[in-house]
């Protein structure tokens, strides 16, 4: 363990880990599930588009769905099998929603072709390296979904010191990077390594919690060369970007901007050893550890392939009747709550927790402005005047308080004494806002549209009408070239306006 | 006392100061808040406003002194900002919970019964509607502000004007209630 | 709400010694007018009553209000300041969470200056006198006689200080008088310190934040000494101030209100000590023999400002204290 000093991010709270419950038990495999939904969209950016047609049969590890753009990224199938639909099926998300998703019905035999394993990795060049990272489907599996080749790609771009393998699971309850140090941390340094290579980073360091003893024991014992094992206090959240980077380096990254711009690039554990597979043995990201955890009898960690459904998640773990329990997809601090069980597990989701639902839920009352929510917030805002703000819809003052800045924690709703659900005002007014910029952008393109489709028309008249559009006449048309339904149709029409002017 | 007299003197002056300059604006100022006022106006064209489009609207606001209360798909939004900005009554603040989106309609052509006359084109005030004499036209959907202006002028009624379903793209979280205000008297627990 | 309950038994077990059984009484009238003002506001507002009044701030507000008045003052008297507290204070500023000024302080403002008579006839410490039993207070409360009980009319030790300091009279010459006690006023030096007992409860079970009464306090002490260093004859020390008057009660339990007080943190100890030391310049220099409730008030209108430029640093920006461009300060 390295001696590297330590800073402190201000704010944040100390939580109930409940941790204990699963970080010995070892990680499960489970059977192959019958069906497998893959949703098109499970990164940041655009969505994937789908390259098979219903009715194909597909490999594992086959490509399913391109990237659209550079911000994409691509799908591969978990299993093998035949594609039954490309249809909306119910995802994981807030709003209950669907997505277009590829289903795919899995045959058993999981026959998967050979793989391009690398040469030799330490003479990969960078780009070979981003390559392979891009072709691989890679986000980032710490909750965020941001694909994993745009930061190495804009850490080769620009100048990268320091590299942290954030192994902080700082959310009460889940486990699954814990156990994923403990059962390849290997896998864990080569790639971090590897990635550190690849973007030329002079320090690479992978950040414990303190909380997680078995996982540093097991990355110390797979001895680790040039790269730094620190082990940090467990205060929530220290595991988001921002506050690791502060207690670990001792920068800040400033508002508005990212990481990169200070010189540092963060990337989960998991990310790290699907890099590794892929770099490696060519191995596309088609499983994921995920922790099933909370008020049940036998949670545990299991290898879950993408598209697998929460129901079968569940039902695999021994729960079946969950009507007086929530089930969240993430932490309880954070998490999103799952409304329909059919949705499938994605690369973000890394637990499945089911809660009792609270008897009597407190209701909110006022806010009586005693600022305990002002010292937890790890960005330094100010909750109750936020509240303020976005309670009575304010935006401009919202924005005056720096609403943008706010990281969903929840440190700040987890202490009111008000019970005011602190965060759900603060998304709201966020994605009001949102919605208000677009239809703004929105309203200034159609501006500009009627600006430009004036001047033709004006440009039009002065130049007389042999420039622009031959203008067709109706009664020439219904004389000469009209067939039976045309007719029928314009008489109907005809009809309809009289109707309407009460003829 | 003398302190008084003093404070009296002081508040007089600035009044006098305040008086002096104020002033109506000059005719450059009045195309730049004829300007901002068409920023803050949605844009749609659909002269719901009984004006031909949002920037008559915009001058007739500045020179006729028209209400800034006529465009619907503006809503309140619109008509709070253009509050503010011509210091009328009204709150001053944006405000989000009086948000309507600009379009949650947009023109769908039923594309089997077109007969290729233009006369939707033409009626279009933002070009969202790509064709030619005699060929197929379309929407462009993206860029339809949903202003109906298109429906009438075809002659085989071939234009339905469709909602945009709210999609996982465009949700919005919903603003939370608060117990404590529903908690009146005997409507709720 | 409870636990402030509890925390204010120390101080109404010191006053029942010294003053009688006046206060219980009043405490009784007090409470129950406050609930009664309480679910008539809350009814004309619309507002479900017994959701709201099972929170218990109202309760408080009535117990602060009667053991701020003298133990004897007639029933009106603290039915009017609650009344006033109540309807005025926290309900025309919008209800709990919305009150500008502290509402006891309000009401009790409100009686000092409407009613100063009423309000100045403290009990008599020097003597030992019988005071009424629990049906004598009753009667005397409700019934307010015109005979004055023999040492009602006695005044405060801050009373005696300034009144004798019009006179010209140094404070070594005072030091006699039977008004002293072993190291503050006689008889408030064990009411004040029995509100310390219950303020540090408070503190240790983390229900009142350190920075208000402790910056209090240091404000009020540190404005005291340096009077006392300038001149001992003319000016009172630290502890004295300290355990006179209402300044224990207020740093505990005035002070301390969330929602009147400022947010930031550095904001509460600006506030804190800014209280302390205005209460001092009042009690010295102004026409009152106490400043609490008016420091408090006045502090009470600063509190917005205050948090508008204490704001604490945002992650990322380097500039110390962030000024929200908007006028709006609340």
């Amino acid at each position: 363990m390295s001696a590297r000093q330590l800073h402190t991010f201000r704010g944040g709270i100390r939580l109930d880990p409940h941790k204990r419950e699963t970080q010995d038990l070892t990680s499960r495999a489970l059977p192959i599930p019958e069906k497998l939904i893959l949703p098109l969209q499970q990164h940041v950016g655009a969505a994937a588009e789908p390259c098979v047609k219903v009715g194909q049969r597909v490999l594992k590890n086959d490509v399913i769905a391109h990237a659209n753009n550079y911000v994409g990224m691509r799908l591969h199938a978990p299993s093998s099998g035949l594609i039954t639909a490309i249809d909306e099926y119910p995802v994981i998300h807030p709003s209950g929603l669907t997505a277009a998703c590829i289903e795919l019905t899995t045959d058993g035999e999981d026959l998967a072709p050979e793989l391009n394993v690398a040469d030799d990795l330490n003479t990969l060049a960078s780009q070979a390296v981003y390559q392979r990272i891009a072709e691989a489907g890679i986000v980032g599996l710490g909750g965020a979904g941001f694909p994993a080749h745009v930061k190495v790609l804009e850490g080769t771009g620009q100048t990268v010191d320091t590299l942290i393998i954030n192994g902080v699971e700082c959310e009460p309850y889940i486990t699954c990077d814990d156990r994923l140090m403990q059962e390849y941390p290997a896998e864990v340094l080569a790639g971090a390594a590897l990635l550190a290579r690849a973007i030329d980073a002079a320090t690479c360091i992978v950040a414990v919690e303190d909380d997680m003893p078995a996982a540093m024991n097991a990355l110390q014992s797979a001895r680790p060369e040039r790269i730094e094992l620190v082990s940090i206090p467990a205060i929530y959240p220290t595991g988001g970007e921002k506050q690791l980077i502060k207690v670990l380096t001792g920068r800040e990254v400033p508002s508005g901007l990212l990481p990169i711009d200070i010189g540092v690039a963060v990337l989960n554990v998991a990310t790290v050893v699907a890099v590794h597979r892929a770099v490696a043995s060519g191995q596309p990201l088609i499983e994921r550890l995920v922790t099933v955890s909370g008020d049940v009898s036998e949670p545990g960690n299991a290898k879950v392939l993408m598209g697998t459904p929460v129901n079968y998640l569940l039902e695999q773990f021994g729960i079946d009747d969950v009507s007086e329990y929530r089930i969240l997809s993430g932490g309880p601090m954070m998490g999103t709550e799952i409304l329909n069980l059919a949705a499938p597990v994605t690369k973000t989701v890394n637990c499945i927790l089911i809660l009792r639902r609270e008897l009597a839920e407190e209701p909110a009352s006022a806010c009586i402005r005693c600022g305990d929510c002002v010292p937890v917030c790890p960005v330094g805002l100010q909750p109750q005047q936020l509240y303020e703000a976005t309670r009575t819809s304010d935006i401009d003052l919202a924005q005056d308080f720096h609403l943008f800045d706010c990281i969903d924690c929840g440190c700040c709703a987890y202490v009111c004494p008000s019970q005011i659900p602190l965060v759900h005002y603060f998304r709201y007014a966020k994605s009001s806002i949102e919605a208000l910029d677009r239809d703004r952008a929105q309203a200034d393109l159609a501006r500009t549209r009627y600006e430009m489709h004036q001047r033709r028309i004006s440009m039009r008249l002065e130049s007389g009408p042999a420039v622009g559009v031959e203008l067709a006449d109706v009664s020439g048309l219904e004389t000469n070239e009209l067939q039976g339904d045309i007719r029928a149709a314009v008489a109907r029409s005809n009809q309809r306006r009289r109707d309407d002017n009460g003829i | 006392m003398m302190f008084a007299s003093l404070a009296l003197v002081l508040l007089i002056i600035a009044g006098i100061w305040m008086l002096l300059h104020h002033h109506e604006p000059e005719r450059d100022s009045k195309r730049r808040i004829i300007a901002r006022i068409n920023e803050i106006l949605p844009q749609t064209q659909c002269q719901q406003c009984g004006y031909p489009g949002c920037l008559p609207y915009a001058q007739a606001i500045v020179s006729d002194g028209a209400p800034i209360d006529q465009c619907p798909p503006g809503g309140q939004v619109a008509r709070r900002a253009l509050a503010e900005l011509l210091g009328r009554s009204g709150t001053s603040r944006r405000r989000a919970n009086d948000f309507s989106p600009m379009s949650s309609q947009v023109v769908v052509i039923n594309e089997p019964v077109c007969i290729g006359c233009t006369k939707c084109i033409q009626a279009c005030p933002v070009d969202a509607i790509v064709g030619a004499a005699k060929q197929m036209h379309t929407i462009i959907s993206t860029q339809c502000t949903g202003c109906e202006l298109c429906i009438d002028p075809c002659p085989v009624d071939c234009i339905d004007i469709i909602d945009v379903a709210d999609d996982i793209e465009h949700w919005r979280w919903q603003r939370p209630r608060w117990a404590g205000r529903e908690r009146r008297a005997g409507t709720q627990p | 709400m409870r636990q402030v309950l509890y925390a204010l038994t120390p101080a109404i077990a010191v006053y029942v010694y010294l003053f009688g059984c006046g206060i219980l009484l009043q405490l009784v009238i007090a409470i129950v007018s406050a609930l009664v003002f309480e679910a008539v506001a809350l009814r004309l507002r619309g507002l479900a009553p017994h959701a709201y009044l099972r929170d218990g701030s109202v309760i408080v507000l009535g117990c602060l209000l009667a053991l701020a008045i003298p133990p004897y003052a007639p029933w009106w008297a603290i039915v009017v300041g609650v009344a006033v507290a109540v309807l005025i204070g926290k309900h025309a500023f919008g209800g709990l969470g919305h009150n500008i000024f502290n509402p006891a302080m309000v009401g009790y403002i409100f009686l000092l200056l409407c009613y100063p008579a009423t309000l100045s006839q403290w009990p008599e410490m020097s003597k030992i006198i019988d005071y009424p039993g629990l049906w004598g207070s009753a009667k005397m409360i409700m019934t307010s006689p015109t005979e004055m009980l023999d040492g009602i009319s006695g005044a405060t030790v801050l009373d005696y200080v300034k009144t004798q300091a019009a006179l010209m009279r140094m404070h070594s010459e005072m030091a006699s008088a039977a008004t002293f006690g072993m190291f503050a006023g006689r008889g408030w030096e064990w009411i004040n310190l029995a509100y310390l007992c219950g303020g540090g409860w408070l503190l240790w079970r983390r229900v009142v934040t350190w920075r208000l009464p402790l910056s209090f306090l240091a404000g009020l002490a540190g404005a005291a000494l340096l009077g006392y260093i300038v001149d001992p004859e003319l000016h009172r020390g630290a502890v004295f101030h300290l355990f006179a008057g209402g300044a224990m009660m207020a740093a505990f339990f005035v002070v301390t209100d969330p929602v009147s007080s400022a947010t930031t943190p550095l904001g509460m100890l600006l506030f804190g000590f800014s209280a302390g030391l205005l209460t001092y310049l009042i009690r010295e220099f102004g026409g009152y023999p106490d400043g609490v409730a008016f420091a408090v008030v006045t502090m009470n209108a600063l509190a917005p400002l205050i948090d508008r430029f204490t704001q604490p640093r945002l992650y990322g920006k380097t500039s110390e204290t962030e000024h929200p461009s908007s006028t709006t300060l609340r």
